[in-house]
């Protein structure tokens, strides 16, 4: 079907030779052309087509060249209108049309028709068409509409299936079909369709009709195929713009639904976009949060008393580029903390660092379950001792035989029954110990101690129970020391030597070992008995993980030994594992660091004592230094020591509660730095107390500038006092209540409020405190810790309990030295502990003014002190 | 020597346990009380040399029995120890902050009870 155009070139004349000049194509070629055929007939022209060389002379040659020339434009000035259409960036549904009329128009042809193909049913589909204006091209295209055709189906069909365009001369050769008899009975004579690809996959067939026998020529194939390819990019980019588009839309509404806040972090540490739900959970809107820096969004918010320092882990990981997650304290925007777990991420693209993702939620509901659990163990436990203790006491008295002689089978059965209850009460013991453990609600005490005394003591209390199994308990004289919480090395102590002891043959010898180490100390128990599976060697520290499950029953062991013991080890961030010995039996290895860090892996956040403020303690004194440190530790600050000016002025650009400045004249002094804290921050109201001992003239001159001095030699109670007064607000009469049962001692402590300052109520109960409480806010609670209708650690418990009240500023007292622990279930807001015999009224006052201080937010703090602080 | 022991306990078989293992391991003499108000008035006419309290009781709880007992003249002087299931060291500091002789812990053996309680109190 070649025979006629074969001859004539798919491309342009790429050059046409005229002794030794070059001229492009075009127009300019058109000229040459026609020079040459008038006044040069007798030179030979050579054509590069495809190959081909074509010989022609004489007007002939002027003729064909003409026809070539003209073709050629008509096809480049077609093919810039479809690149123009396409350049649009209007809808490809749009494009197509115009484009189809452009081909046809320019052509002469009547129709053109677009199918898409629709791979996975093996179908064609009729999608879009252009017609010329008349009622025969429109009835064509009505018929079309709608219509799908299968592979090698009509001309679309047969050019998807082929995968090539094809060109019918004449219509009425196809077989008989309704698409072709519609085209027919329009007046169509000839079409011709192409396929349109994206990539080597065909996605569409382009389909065109004209009414007159035109017959396959190259050039009209040369512009549809130029257009169908134009086409196919087209299709290929629209592809790739809509799954982007689809891609976007589903991260949106996946960013959109989650309950986890994520943000998106840039180069810098800012904040570069935030999710609905990270507003939410910050109550603040998102476009508010965008351009934060991380630590701020989620400290940012933060009242001054909880500022965190330097050491803050999400300001580090930030800074540092590093992943960084856990479980902190964040800020919504009125100040208001909740628990939450995060993630900050960062983002490496080809290994370089390109921003990070931070996702954090809110964990308050599981620390409500987790206590809900703490009580559900606690009462169980208590439910279960009960009526074990009835039991446990009635075979007791039975089979001792005191109550009268049993006959020997009742004996054993009784015999069974005891040593059965008594394991029961190991399990709840055991079950009871592990949670407390891992809660961490009882941390660990750190203290130096002598592990070879520890071991002696272990093995003293185990003697009975192995001399009743004739074991023998041997252990070396190392003395090593290390810093440890000594009841719980005994605890781990004891279980793993009464498992030895039970798994150990009569007659056999269990020692343990001693072995100091470069940074810790590697504790041995080695025995001889049975030995542990290599697979199980991990797996016994499992809960209810026995090498073999009758285990348990045979000998009387919870399943839960070596578990509590891994969590001890684990707290005094130390290791534990088990090894089969070369002969016989295994030994249990436990390394202790002489030093441990020590990790409340689970400890609750809110367990941490608030603090009243970050107290910076700038002073080369290092003997004073730890002493002032110590003093306002106690009461609650948070001190940053500083020795040298650069490390003052970097503790100031962070942020403070107040400053203390030593300025003994000394390498550094409080004087000189005065001014330089002024410079670097002349907005900060950050309260400055001088510590002084001398110079009285010169503080003169910076009286203005200073909140206060304390003189040394230091006075606990005079510095407090101080610090308070350089935190109080004026004009602020603070509501307290008093919630005391002694009417009397109600009114003595009342008292110790100044009237000016204080409105004080009281309350003696908890009913009354309670009610007190709901109907008029204070600012402080004074709690005595005994009172008649439920103590005061009820009353905490509620207040934590109200939204409102949670975060009151709060004074315990009571007759006795309150412990840690219980401390900690008496934390609401600020909370200081006082002992009722040793307090006295400056120190309730300095207290208290501290506290109502702190537990405000910064902003309103400086607010209300404008002319107090470094102007 | 045989001594007079008030057992205050709402669980009966917890009181018949004790008192049994009381009267048969040590030969003591035992009263037995099931409520904080019932202990408080037998401790009044009766003048035990101890009285051995349970802690979870209903209308007055162990420590409020103990605190009334504490601050009437005619029971101040008697020897309280709390006999308690609660375990947690939370609550063992808070009782021994009461200022109760000993505490002791179910479930007890009843054939040392006696003995543990003569050592709190030093009863030779």
């Amino acid at each position: 079907m070649h025979e006629q155009t074969t001859a004539i070139a798919e491309q342009p004349a790429r050059r046409v030779r005229n002794g030794s000049s070059f001229v492009s194509p075009a127009l300019t070629g058109l000229a040459l052309a026609l020079a040459l055929g008038v006044f040069a007939p007798r030179l030979v022209v050579n054509f590069h087509y495809d190959g081909l060389l074509i010989f022609a002379s004489g007007a002939a040659a002027a003729v064909l060249v003409l026809r070539l020339m003209v073709q050629r434009e008509h096809r480049q000035a077609l093919q810039r209108e479809v690149s123009q259409i396409v350049g649009e960036d209007s809808s490809p549904e749009v494009a197509i049309t115009r484009i189809l009329e452009a081909l046809c128009v320019s052509h002469g042809w009547d129709a053109a028709l677009e199918w898409k193909v629709v791979a996975d049913e093996n179908r064609l589909e009729f999608r879009s068409a252009w017609g010329a204006p008349g009622e025969r091209m429109q009835s064509l295209i009505k018929e079309s509409t709608g219509l799908t055709l299968s592979g090698g189906d009509n001309l679309p069909g047969q050019v998807w299936l082929e995968d090539r365009p094809v060109w019918i001369n004449d219509l009425n050769s196809m077989p008989a079909s309704p698409h072709t008899q519609s085209a027919l009975s329009h007046g169509m004579v000839s079409g011709w369709a192409v396929p349109v690809r994206v990539g080597n996959k065909v996605v569409a067939v382009l389909e065109f009709y004209c009414h007159s026998g035109i017959r396959e020529n190259r050039e009209s194939l040369a512009a549809v195929e130029a257009a169908a390819a134009s086409l196919g990019q087209m299709r290929a980019r629209s592809h790739e713009q809509g799954r982007a588009e689809e891609l976007y839309r589903r991260q949106e509404i996946l960013l959109d639904s989650v309950a986890d806040g994520i943000c998106g972090v840039d180069l810098h540490g800012t904040v570069s976009f935030a999710n609905p739900a990270a507003a939410r959970l910050l109550a603040a809107p998102a476009s508010t949060l965008v351009g934060k820096p991380v630590h701020e969004l989620l400290h940012g918010f933060a009242p001054s008393v909880s500022e965190c320092g330097v050491d803050c882990p999400l300001r580090q990981s930030n800074e540092d580029q590093m992943a960084a997650s856990g479980e902190d304290t964040i800020y919504r925007s009125d100040g208001s903390a909740f628990p939450a777990e995060y993630a900050l991420t960062p983002i490496l693209d080809h290994g370089r660092f390109s921003g990070a993702v931070l996702s954090f939620r809110d964990i308050s509901q599981r620390f409500a379950l987790d206590r809900l659990k703490d009580e559900f163990i606690s009462t169980v436990s208590h439910e279960l001792r009960t009526p074990l203790t009835s039991i446990r006491g009635a075979l007791g008295l039975l089979s001792s035989g005191i109550l009268g002689d049993v006959s020997d089978k009742a004996t054993n059965l009784l015999r069974i029954a005891l040593n059965n209850s008594d394991r029961l009460v190991r399990l709840i013991n055991d079950v009871l110990d592990l949670e407390r453990i891992q809660s961490g609600r009882e941390p660990l005490v750190f203290r130096p101690v002598q592990l070879g005394d520890i071991v002696r003591q272990a093995i003293d209390g185990m003697a009975p129970v192995a001399e009743a199994a004739g074991v023998q308990l041997a252990h070396d004289t190392t003395q090593v020391e290390i810093a440890a919480d000594p009841d719980r090395l005994i605890q781990i102590l004891t279980n793993l030597l009464s498992n030895a002891v039970k798994f150990s043959p009569p007659g056999s010898t269990i020692s343990v070992m001693l072995r100091p180490g470069v940074t810790g100390v590697t504790l041995s128990v080695v025995d001889h008995g049975r030995g542990i599976p290599a697979d199980k060697l991990e797996a016994i520290f499992g809960r209810f993980q026995q090498v073999d499950a009758s285990d348990s029953r045979q000998k009387g062991g919870s399943g839960l030994g070596l578990a509590i013991c891994r969590t001890i080890v684990l707290q005094h961030s130390g290791r534990i594992w088990a090894e089969r010995n070369a002969d016989r039996g295994s030994t249990f290895r436990v390394f202790l660091p002489y030093q441990p860090t020590p990790v409340e892996a689970s400890a609750p956040l809110f367990d941490h004592e608030p603090g009243h403020g970050t107290v910076l303690l700038a002073s080369a004194n290092a003997s004073l230094r730890p002493q002032i440190a110590a003093q306002l530790n106690r009461r609650g600050y948070r001190v940053v020591e500083s020795a040298s000016m650069q490390q003052t002025l970097a503790a100031v650009r962070e942020g403070l509660g107040a400053i203390l400045l030593d300025t003994s004249p000394n390498e550094m002094n409080g004087w000189e730095i005065l001014p330089h804290i002024c410079r670097l921050k002349p907005k900060n109201r950050t309260p400055v107390v001088l510590l002084s001992v001398e110079n009285r003239q010169k503080s003169e001159k910076h009286a203005a500038n200073t909140e206060t001095r304390a003189a040394k030699p230091l006075n606990e109670d005079a510095l407090l006092s101080e610090l308070a007064g350089a935190l109080r607000e004026p004009d602020e009469r603070a509501r307290v209540l008093v919630i005391e049962d002694d009417i009397d001692l109600a009114r003595v402590v009342g008292d110790l409020f100044p009237p000016e300052s204080f409105a004080v109520q009281s309350a003696r109960s908890l009913e009354q405190a309670q009610s007190s409480c709901l109907s008029s806010q204070p600012d402080l609670l004074v709690l005595n810790i005994g009172l008649p209708d439920g103590d005061g650690f009820n009353l905490v418990d509620w207040l934590r309990q109200q939204e409102e009240l949670a975060r009151l500023p709060l004074a315990v007292y009571s007759g006795r030295d309150l412990s840690t622990a219980e401390r900690r279930q008496l934390f609401l807001g600020p909370t200081d502990f006082l002992t009722k015999v040793r307090i006295q009224p400056q120190q309730l006052e300095a207290l208290v003014l501290t506290m109502l201080r702190s537990s405000r937010p910064m902003e309103e703090a400086v607010r209300l002190e404008p002319s107090v602080g470094i102007p | 020597m045989t001594r007079r022991i008030l057992i205050i306990d709402d669980e009966e078989d917890i009181r018949e346990v004790a008192g049994l293992s009381l009267e048969t391991v040590a030969d003591w003499e035992v009263i037995l009380a099931s409520s904080g108000a019932q202990g408080i008035s037998q401790a009044i006419a009766q003048q035990p040399d101890a009285i051995l309290l349970d802690v979870m009781m209903p209308v007055m709880d162990g420590p409020a029995t103990f605190r009334e007992l504490r601050s009437n003249p005619a029971t101040a002087h008697i020897p309280v120890l709390l006999l308690t299931a609660k375990v947690q060291s939370t609550d063992q500091r808070r009782f021994a902050d009461l200022g109760v002789e000993a505490i002791l812990f179910k479930p007890f053996d009843p054939l040392t009870l006696s003995t543990q309680i003569s050592n709190v109190l030093g009863w030779s």
